[in-house]
């Protein structure tokens, strides 16, 4: 009978343990996203249980709150999978508000161009376009780093933070459109968006397109000899050096990807949510992807019940503040949760390691 | 001549400040990711305490004070418990926009600007003063102190640095107090600068600290003058805004497309000079 070697058994035991700490670093920072509205509304509401229950039912009360949030879950599962891409490989991508930004602005530029050519035609240009803006972005990034050493957690934020400024003329000199008062692009021809799932919220196809990513990056990484050469390039690159897999050759590649992804969480944005391209959309979704991707430990399956549970929030909050007129900022607590995603799964390391 | 160079220095003192601190942290051989993070909280808490006491004295004093202890409780979290330095960083910087902005919304019902009828003029000269004074401390304690020379040490090569008694780890959790607490002072000068606080005021200036710490080739006063340079991108970005409008809107990210440029020369640099 084949018997587990000794070694093999502590590993697949540490493995285990690692994935525990995984899901408990992930189950604190949701517990207390959900528990800070909570008590939030208990102190300042005048009826609590009355918005409690519009907290908690509302984002399930119609077809529009259930569109909408599902809508905001594919686009923060799509930056949340951006982020952990490059994270995964070790990287730090953290220009991805740029990459979805000036993604998004090239995205729409390509759609609002070539009225003769096809509708579907136009799409997937318009999708390449994104992806092709961010992964250029990433790609940058990553190829500083490979040939002078250049630190990409400094150069990913500055391109993104020069860039993004560019996106903002682009939309006030190129898209805006002259019949509306607002700085935003014409809305897209009907054909030129994605198609709309669960009307008239704002929830398209999109979602189905970053499901199939999730899994393939899933099964990239856990199922693929290239993926373990990806893995463990970023989780331990002296090993990676020892087996023969040059670490720096990641680089590239990851920060592409991931500034790819990011992209195409602009051209969702645009061609899918909104139908069009306004100033400032992307309005902090690569800062919460990176927020989402830290909390599920860079986890691709991890990343859906993290991100659902707080789009939740977000429509629960929004909710609250349609039927109750009573507003508070839930984003800021997703953001300001993330600190304990980064403490946590090492501080119970630290405790364990202590046998406390 | 004059005017401009007032301007000049009046521009550059946060990012020379904050970049003296980003120094010190990168010397310890840790990068201080989280100056931006600190930088925005710094200018927040900066202006409530400003804003109730009247003082931006006692407003500096507590901000540094806590941000030091904060600087150092987190270098020590990370060092005791293995947890990613650059992961947590970017974690401070996330969750300080994240609390600063619910703190605001809870305790003042907006996420948008900070302003008070009574709040204290605007502060430009001590900053310029501070900024100096703290450059000339830092190329006094880096070069010429001993703790300055095991600061370096630590930072180089810690297990030599062991060998000769001395105990990096402790460099490291001073080195990121003194980060954490100039960047605080960095924001709280941007704050009393326009007198109001500004969500997102701070507008990536940690991260060009950073940048002009690789710029300065890590040298206190090559740092002041790469801060210097990132200063004149920030006015001249200004002023092509005020000239030419929205229609400018492209130039106000010249200073971090500056900050890049000149950070990839100094990397370029730095890399030919190794080979």
């Amino acid at each position: 009978m084949f018997k587990v070697p000794f070694m093999a058994a502590n590993n697949m035991k540490s493995v285990k343990s690692v994935k525990i700490d995984r899901l408990i670093g992930a189950a604190i920072p949701l517990a207390a996203a959900l528990a800070i509205p909570v008590i939030i509304i208990f102190l300042k509401s005048d009826s609590p249980l009355k918005t409690l229950e519009i907290f908690f039912t509302g984002p399930w009360t119609n077809r529009w709150f259930l569109g909408n949030t599902l809508d905001s879950m594919a686009l923060l599962l799509t930056a949340s999978l951006g982020a952990a891409i490059a994270f995964r490989a070790g990287c730090f991508n953290i220009g991805g508000e740029g990459q979805i930004y000036c993604g998004g602005c090239i995205a729409a530029v390509v759609l609002l161009s070539g009225k003769y050519f096809p509708d579907g035609l136009m799409l997937t240009f318009a999708a390449l376009a994104a992806g092709g803006t961010g992964g250029l972005m990433g790609a940058f990034s990553g190829l500083l780093r490979k040939r002078l050493g250049a630190s990409e957690l400094i150069t990913s934020f500055l391109l993104a933070a020069a860039l993004i400024p560019a996106g903002d003329y682009l939309v006030f000199a190129v898209l805006r459109s002259p019949d509306i008062n607002l700085l935003a692009s014409d809305k897209f021809p009907p054909g030129r968006i994605l198609t709309h799932i669960l009307q008239p919220s704002a929830l398209s196809v999109s979602i189905f397109f970053i499901l199939v990513l999730i899994l393939v990056f899933h099964f990239f990484i856990h199922r693929t000899a290239a993926g373990y050469r990806f893995r463990i390039s970023g989780a331990a690159p002296d090993l990676a050096v020892f087996g023969g897999i040059d670490p720096a050759g990641r680089f590239i590649p990851a920060l592409a990807v991931s500034g790819a992804v990011f992209g195409l969480a602009g051209f969702f944005a645009v061609a899918g949510t909104y139908g069009m391209c306004y100033q400032g959309f992307s309005g902090g979704l690569g800062w919460n992807g990176i927020a989402m991707a830290l909390i599920a430990a860079n986890e691709p399956l991890l990343l859906l019940p993290v991100v659902f549970i707080f789009a939740l929030i977000n429509a629960g909050a929004g909710a609250v503040m349609l039927q109750a007129g009573f507003g508070f900022e839930t984003t800021a607590f997703i953001q300001a949760a993330v600190l304990l995603l980064a403490a946590l799964p090492f501080g119970i390391r630290y405790l364990k390691g202590r046998g406390l | 001549v004059i005017e401009f160079l007032e301007r000049l220095f009046v521009s550059a003192a946060p990012i020379a400040i904050a970049s003296i601190g980003a120094l010190f942290a990168c010397l310890a051989g840790v990068l201080g990711i989280f100056i931006e993070g600190f930088m925005n909280a710094g200018a927040f808490f900066a202006w409530i305490i400003a804003d109730r006491t009247g003082s931006v004295f006692l407003s500096l004093v507590i901000t540094a004070f806590a941000a030091a202890l904060l600087g150092w409780g987190l270098a020590r979290f990370v060092r005791k418990t293995g947890a990613n330095p650059f992961i947590t960083g970017i974690a401070v910087n996330v969750a300080s926009a994240g609390i600063t902005d619910a703190l605001s919304v809870l305790w003042f019902g907006t996420k948008g600007v900070l302003r008070s009828p009574e709040f204290i003029t605007p502060v430009y000269n001590q900053a310029v003063i501070f900024s100096w004074f703290i450059v000339i401390a830092a190329v006094f304690l880096i070069k010429h102190t001993h703790w300055g020379l095991k600061l370096r040490a630590s930072g180089i090569s810690p297990e030599a640095a062991k060998e000769r008694g001395v105990r990096p780890g402790l460099y490291w959790e001073a080195s990121w107090a003194i980060s954490a607490c100039l960047a605080a002072i960095a924001g709280a000068f941007i704050c009393f600068r326009v007198g109001a606080y500004t969500p997102g005021g701070i507008a990536g200036r940690g991260w060009i600290s950073l940048a002009a710490v690789f710029l300065g080739f890590r040298h206190a006063a090559g740092v002041y003058i790469a801060a210097l340079v990132f200063g004149l991108a920030e006015m001249a970005g200004r002023h092509i805004q005020s000239i030419a409008g929205l229609s400018a809107t492209a130039f106000l990210g010249l200073p971090n497309a500056l900050a890049l440029i000149l950070y990839i020369v100094s990397r370029w640099v730095m890399k030919r000079n190794i080979n």
